[in-house]
């Protein structure tokens, strides 16, 4: 029991339990936003326009507030971490399935492809990451689908990179050799043997683009080239609460609040797995 | 030395060549280029004239190379709005963005290098955990949400700044904070790792050990060698703080090239988009250049090994 207590306290020390609790809440409202919110995300009440905190009109209390068009902000903040977290997940899945494998190919080919794959990288990593996703989504659209095909294919060159070095390193291992060897195809050897030890790393960078991506998603929604109004996005009630910012400071404020709450998690949690992948501690 | 620098020349060229290939074809391939720069609803014959009048009825190579060579100009042709050269309009701009990333980046080395001096001499003291504090949220605090809390706090509540614009000298001071949050978190996590890193070598005991004092030694020796971490990361903090500009010029209204993004996609201008996109990958690539051939100069033993 005692080398449990201490696994348990290796992988979750007491430090990290606000910060778990924060990320269950998150994804616990996420999931169940349509019964935990109070009021429909959308539904609109002219009467109740702005109403700061804890208003009560005509039976409906505004914990957080009203917007402009008198939407409960709790509610359109439950629905956005929604958006928020499905967005990053989606992405970070995305970029890193065709960075992991890109990456694989090209340091098990090498050659051409592998210069092919590895130049695209650099210059993919060359352009700044935002101002790439800005003019991609410019051509393509706005919208939640565009938004996750944009980040993925922003990101996934760190991916790549990663995995890059990584299988290059493997391929050299003995019982990689072997089991080419023995005859073991290109999709055994790699999904058998390189993969599964190329997992840890890869998940390090995952977690700490997760947290890059809620980022994104929402820098995008509030420039307007994100998720599209009624959907609510944290992003987006951001960029109308600047417009109340004298008058209803709220909209603004507890969108950002939550934003910054989830990436801090994020990060911290992503900093602790990879102290654990990487065996420091 | 020569052979690193020409081999690294040689990857910038590619990376140039490779970012002006990959904008063009992320048009094409993503559908018709003229619709991004006809408005909503234009007529098919309006259409038709345009794609004539910018040439793109011909075949996609001719295209790709009349771009390029263009590129190679620094003619990024017209803006469809406006009708006058996307080089004017960028110039009319660039020094906006140039004034606020200077005034972020001079903020953010000002106080983020102290800092993080300090966090590494006097570890146990109250202001290295806050300053920890600091640097572990300016890595999570999104720049339009505590661009509108600068706003709150010093344009509505307080009344001592401008909220947005550039009217006067003092509308530059919140976007330059809200814009160098970030480097400063990233300049003092460095600054710190670096003195810690130098703190550690036998030479600072043996300076310790004949009597001279901890400024002395931090002041005369350990700052010097933590530097060159220090001067690599600068660089491409600028890279960052430029694509940053995008966001907080739109919070602050600022009129410089991030705020002409994005009313240039409002607007449809798609020319001023590439071209800014295109300039801001090349700065980038330029930096990233700086910053190699920079560390080599300060640090020979990264010569001898060629590449990084």
């Amino acid at each position: 029991m005692a080398s449990a207590t201490s696994l348990a306290r290796r992988i979750a020390p007491p430090r990290l339990w606000p910060f778990l609790a924060i990320a269950a809440i998150l994804v616990v409202g996420a999931v169940l936003a349509p019964l935990i919110a109070p009021y429909d995300p959308n539904a609109q009440n002219l009467l109740g326009r702005l109403r700061a905190p804890g208003t009560e009109v005509r039976g409906v209390v505004y914990w957080l507030g009203s917007d402009e068009l008198g939407r409960d902000l709790l509610s359109r903040l439950i629905h956005g971490a929604r958006v928020s977290l499905t967005v990053a997940a989606l992405s970070v899945v995305a970029s890193g399935i065709v960075g992991t494998v890109l990456g694989m190919i090209a340091a098990w080919y090498r050659g051409i492809v592998g210069a092919i794959i590895m130049r695209l990288v650099d210059i993919v990593l060359s352009v700044p990451a935002i101002l790439l996703a800005i003019i991609t989504v410019a051509i393509m659209g706005p919208g939640l689908v565009n938004v996750v095909v944009v980040l993925a294919f922003t990101r996934w060159p760190r991916y790549a990179r990663v995995a890059y070095g990584q299988t290059l390193g493997l391929a050299s291992m003995p019982y990689v050799r072997l089991s080419r060897f023995m005859g073991g195809s290109t999709l055994w050897v790699l999904g058998r043997h390189v993969l599964p030890n190329i997992v840890g790393p890869i998940m390090v960078v995952a977690t700490l683009e997760f947290g890059l991506m809620v980022l994104f998603e929402a820098g995008l929604s509030f420039l307007g080239l994100g998720v599209q109004p009624p959907t609510p996005s944290w992003g987006s009630i951001l960029a109308t609460g600047r417009n109340y910012v004298t008058t209803a400071w709220w909209i603004a404020v507890f969108p950002g609040l939550f934003l910054f709450l989830l990436v801090l998690t994020v990060n911290v949690l992503g900093d602790h797995v990879r102290d654990v992948v990487e065996g420091r501690r | 030395m020569s052979g690193f620098l020409i081999k690294r020349l040689a990857q910038a060229a590619i990376s140039v060549f490779g970012v002006s290939a990959l904008i063009f074809f992320l048009q094409r391939l993503t559908g018709d280029p003229v619709l991004l720069m006809v408005p909503e609803g234009a007529t098919q014959e309006a259409i038709d004239q345009l794609r004539a009048t910018l040439g793109f009825d011909r075949p996609v190579l001719v295209q790709f190379g009349e771009y390029l060579a263009g590129v190679m100009r620094f003619d990024f042709g017209a803006s469809i709005v406006q009708n006058v050269p996307v080089l004017d309009i960028i110039a009319s701009r660039l020094p906006y963005t140039i004034a606020l990333a200077a005034a972020a980046l001079a903020l953010a080395l000002g106080i983020g290098v102290p800092l993080g001096v300090f966090m590494a001499v006097r570890r146990e003291h109250w202001l290295s955990r806050i300053g920890m504090g600091f640097v572990l949220a300016g890595q999570s605090l999104p720049t339009f949400w505590s661009g509108i809390l600068l706003i709150l706090l010093f344009a509505v509540v307080l009344g001592w700044l401008p909220s947005s614009g550039a009217r006067q000298a003092s509308s530059v001071i919140l976007p330059a904070i809200c814009l160098s949050l970030l480097s400063m978190a990233t300049f003092a996590r460095v600054a710190r790792t670096a003195t810690l890193d130098e703190l550690a070598k036998p030479y600072v005991r043996a300076a310790r050990a004949k009597g001279l004092p901890m400024g002395r030694v931090v002041t005369r020796h350990v700052l010097r060698n933590g530097a060159i971490p220090v001067i690599s990361i600068a660089a491409l903090e600028i890279a960052n703080l430029l694509s940053g500009a995008v966001i907080v010029e739109t919070v602050f209204a600022w009129p410089g090239l991030g705020l002409l993004t994005i009313q240039s996609i409002a607007a449809r201008d798609f020319p001023i988009v590439q071209a800014i996109v295109l300039l801001g990958a090349f700065v980038s690539i330029f930096l990233n250049l700086a910053a190699d051939v920079l560390y080599s100069v300060v640090d020979p033993r990264i010569r001898l090994d060629g590449a990084r």
